[in-house]
């Protein structure tokens, strides 16, 4: 009995003195040599990610996700020379080029960024030791060549290298978030419970004024007239008047930034604010706009065109048609260049000068985008009577695209010249707007008459001069046509053959929505703006007008094939409609009816009508399907087919 | 005079059992608080597992959602929808037809 009472408690003290072996142990991990337990956490960054670019409706034109990239362990890899074998056809990365890699001493080495998912499931295929895959983020542009040139790109590090994407890199590239975490036997991550946890901030979210479908437009009616008149180049740019808003901004030829390596560094410009060029009769506005602010002209005054030939100091200088007497608006309807000339000589050059300044030529427009040209504009006091005559017909003087875009903007807009916007706001990685881009006007450039007075004129330039080709039946469209000669390099003089072609116009004049400038370079055979220009203003023009669904200013006459079908189908709706509504009790659907064809219905049913707008019904309330009751008043909507 | 001895030595043994039970209670405490501090510990570790593990699910649904709003802004561009209506032979409309709703 002693001797069981004996070994009991030699089990126990064993028990005993194990049990206090552990709670030592973990007294001492867990409290004494706490220190060595924090040590072995490691700070892990939690990547944040680059902000998106977004178009005006929120369409996402840049945006960043994880891409697989290939690396390699040299010094795991066995047979260098058969997996250079293997890897180069699929990584189409030459065979010696690879061996290179593979052969070089080292623990890492990257084989391929950014592999395509066909690439990444032939290499897991294949299993290689040493061979590896890490996640890296990528910048795509799923518009592809869509504004190519004011999205810009990133380089492989992240950084933005041209565009928006440069302008706004503070801004895009947010900041990475950390914690203290400790991998354990499984793999699995232990955060640290004594250090706190920073998340990472995204980049924020850039939206654009420019809006998408447009700009698709836009890059669309601009290939298409650089193809038909082989063409060297060309820019169009879209902005609101009043605010001054970039709709769309296109450069041709286009480059696509998701292969930026892929195109010449010069097509990387944004040439529509990089380079200048002799705008032609586009400029005659900004005389036009001199001579009538200043009471020196009206648009009724008469001048002599000199039967197409006028001599200054040795200069000769040509109209394409000889004219005999003209007016001042006559000058600008048939762009005489002999008019302008006799215009400007009346005003004087430092009035000229003045004008042009005014209209912002000569000067940064503040756009906010990287490489903006000021142009050419010599000081008046510089100038020859030579050189004033040419400046008057828009030669010897370079200006951009934006800036002559904005000069018609500022008569649009009854004389206020506005700053280009091109980003409408920045919102943080929260969704909460950090900067707003609001409408900035620079200054009063005209008076509100005389910009009145301009449209008018510019009207008439489209409805019997030489922008024809931009009328559009049923909307009052105006513009100014260009045809500059260009410089050539070899000789230093003007080109016989080569020019540029412009059209800059907006509408409706009565309350312009839009302006529209065009500008080709170098077309062929023909190189007038009226013929080569126009037509791309024209294109675009009926895109807004579609898209919008804008109202036009008068009656208009739509030529539409199978017409009569349509008529007998629309008639046999209508009837249907008036049918159903009757007999059911319920709200008919009016959509699409005209607001005689809805009255009537609405009449037998004894329903109150309100009406706003003109055209055909494009929305009512009470919604069709609506149980009629008495006293029901019917709210109709009207506006463009 | 032995009743006092016997009330001695029983104070005596009084004493002695109290500290006893002084010394069992305090260890007692000591080993609950320590319990209590390993348990929390754990606690702790377990649920920095947890937001390890949630802090990653966060990031992979983070990215799921990029990788599908790339693939619906791809996909539903113009120049990608030109291309497919090109290759099944959809042309332009020049009519128009009047769909009745």
């Amino acid at each position: 009995m002693k001797g069981i009472k004996f070994k009991l408690t030699i089990v126990l003290a064993i028990f005993v003195f194990f049990t206090l072996c552990l709670i030592v142990q973990a007294f001492w991990l867990q409290i004494i040599d706490v220190s060595k337990f924090k040590k072995g956490f490691k700070k892990v960054i939690i990547p944040c990610k680059r902000g998106v670019i977004y178009d005006r409706h929120g369409e996402p034109l840049a945006i960043t996700v994880q891409t697989p990239s290939l690396y390699a362990c040299p010094d795991l890899i066995d047979n260098p020379k058969k997996i250079a074998k293997i890897l180069s056809p699929i990584l189409k990365i030459d065979e010696k080029e690879l061996l290179k890699k593979l052969k070089r001493k080292g623990e890492f080495i990257w084989l391929k960024r950014w592999l395509s998912a066909e690439e990444v499931k032939k290499l897991e295929r294949l299993n290689i030791k040493g061979l590896g895959f890490r996640l890296e983020n990528r910048r795509y542009y799923p518009h592809s060549f869509l504004a190519g040139q004011v999205l810009g790109f990133v380089g492989i590090d992240g950084k933005g290298l041209e565009g928006i994407e440069r302008k706004f890199d503070k801004f895009l590239i947010g900041k990475d978030g950390y914690y203290y975490g400790l991998k354990d036997a499984r793999g699995y991550i232990s955060l640290s419970p004594r250090h706190p946890i920073k998340p990472a901030e995204d980049g924020a979210s850039i939206y654009l004024s420019l809006d998408y479908k447009i700009q698709y437009a836009v890059e669309e009616s601009l290939k298409k007239a650089i193809k038909k008149w082989q063409a060297r180049a060309g820019s169009v740019i879209v902005l609101v008047p009043q605010t001054g808003e970039i709709l769309a901004m296109a450069n041709y030829p286009f480059f696509d930034p998701n292969h930026f390596r892929n195109a010449y560094p010069y097509l990387w410009r944004n040439h529509a604010i990089a380079d200048v060029f002799e705008p032609g009769s586009t400029f005659k506005v900004v005389l036009l706009a001199a001579a009538l602010n200043e009471n020196i002209w009206t648009p009724h005054d008469i001048l002599y065109g000199e039967k197409g030939k006028y001599c200054i100091e040795n200069a000769v200088f040509h109209d394409v048609k000889p004219f005999g007497w003209l007016s001042v608006e006559h000058t600008i309807i048939y762009s005489s260049n002999i008019g302008a000339i006799k215009i400007g000589e009346k005003i004087g050059k430092n009035c000229f000068y003045k004008y042009i300044k005014k209209f912002g030529f000569g000067e940064k427009t503040g756009i906010d985008l990287d490489g903006e040209a000021n142009g050419l504009i010599r000081p008046a006091e510089q100038w020859t009577a030579v050189d004033t005559a040419a400046a008057c017909f828009g030669q010897g003087i370079a200006i951009t695209a934006l800036q002559l875009a904005l000069a018609y903007a500022a008569i649009a807009n009854n004389g206020k010249l506005m700053r280009p916007i091109i980003v409408k706001s920045i919102r943080n990685f929260l969704g909460k707007e950090i900067m707003h881009f609001s409408p900035e006007i620079k200054r009063q450039v005209i008076s509100k008459k005389t910009a009145f007075q301009i449209k008018k004129i510019l009207r008439k330039v489209v409805l019997k001069g030489t922008g024809q080709e931009a009328e559009i039946a049923g909307y009052n469209v105006a513009g100014k046509t260009g045809t500059a000669q260009k410089i050539d390099l070899e000789t230093g003089r003007y080109s016989p053959n080569k020019h540029i072609a412009s059209f800059v116009g907006f509408f409706p004049v009565e309350n312009p929505r839009v302006v529209i400038a065009v500008i080709i370079d170098e077309p062929r055979p023909v190189s007038y703006g009226g013929i080569v220009a126009a037509p791309v203003f024209k294109e675009i023009a009926e895109y807004i007008i579609w898209q919008w669904q804008l109202p036009p200013s008068s009656r208009i006459v739509r030529v539409v094939k199978n017409e009569d079908k349509l008529i007998k189908e629309s008639q046999e709706i209508y009837k249907n409609k008036e049918k159903i509504a009757v007999s059911n009790g319920i709200m008919p659907d009016l959509h699409g009816l005209s607001l005689r064809q809805a009255m009537k219905i609405l009449q037998k049913l004894k329903i109150k009508v309100k009406i706003k707008g003109s055209g055909i019904v494009v929305k009512q309330n009470p919604v069709p399907g609506t149980h009629l009751k008495e006293g029901m008043i019917c709210l109709l909507e009207l506006g463009a087919d | 005079m032995t009743i006092a001895v016997w009330a001695r030595s029983n104070k005596k043994v009084k004493a002695s059992v109290w500290s006893t039970k002084w010394v069992i209670l305090n260890v007692l405490l000591i080993l609950f608080f320590c319990f209590v501090y390993v348990w929390l510990s754990v606690q702790n570790i377990r649920l920095g597992y947890q937001i390890a593990e949630a802090m990653e699910v966060q990031k992979q649904l983070k990215e799921k959602n990029h990788v599908l709003k790339l693939e619906w802004t791809y996909l539903t561009s113009p120049t990608y929808l030109k291309t497919k209506a090109e290759k099944l032979g959809l042309k332009y409309p020049k009519e128009v037809i009047v769909l009745q709703r």
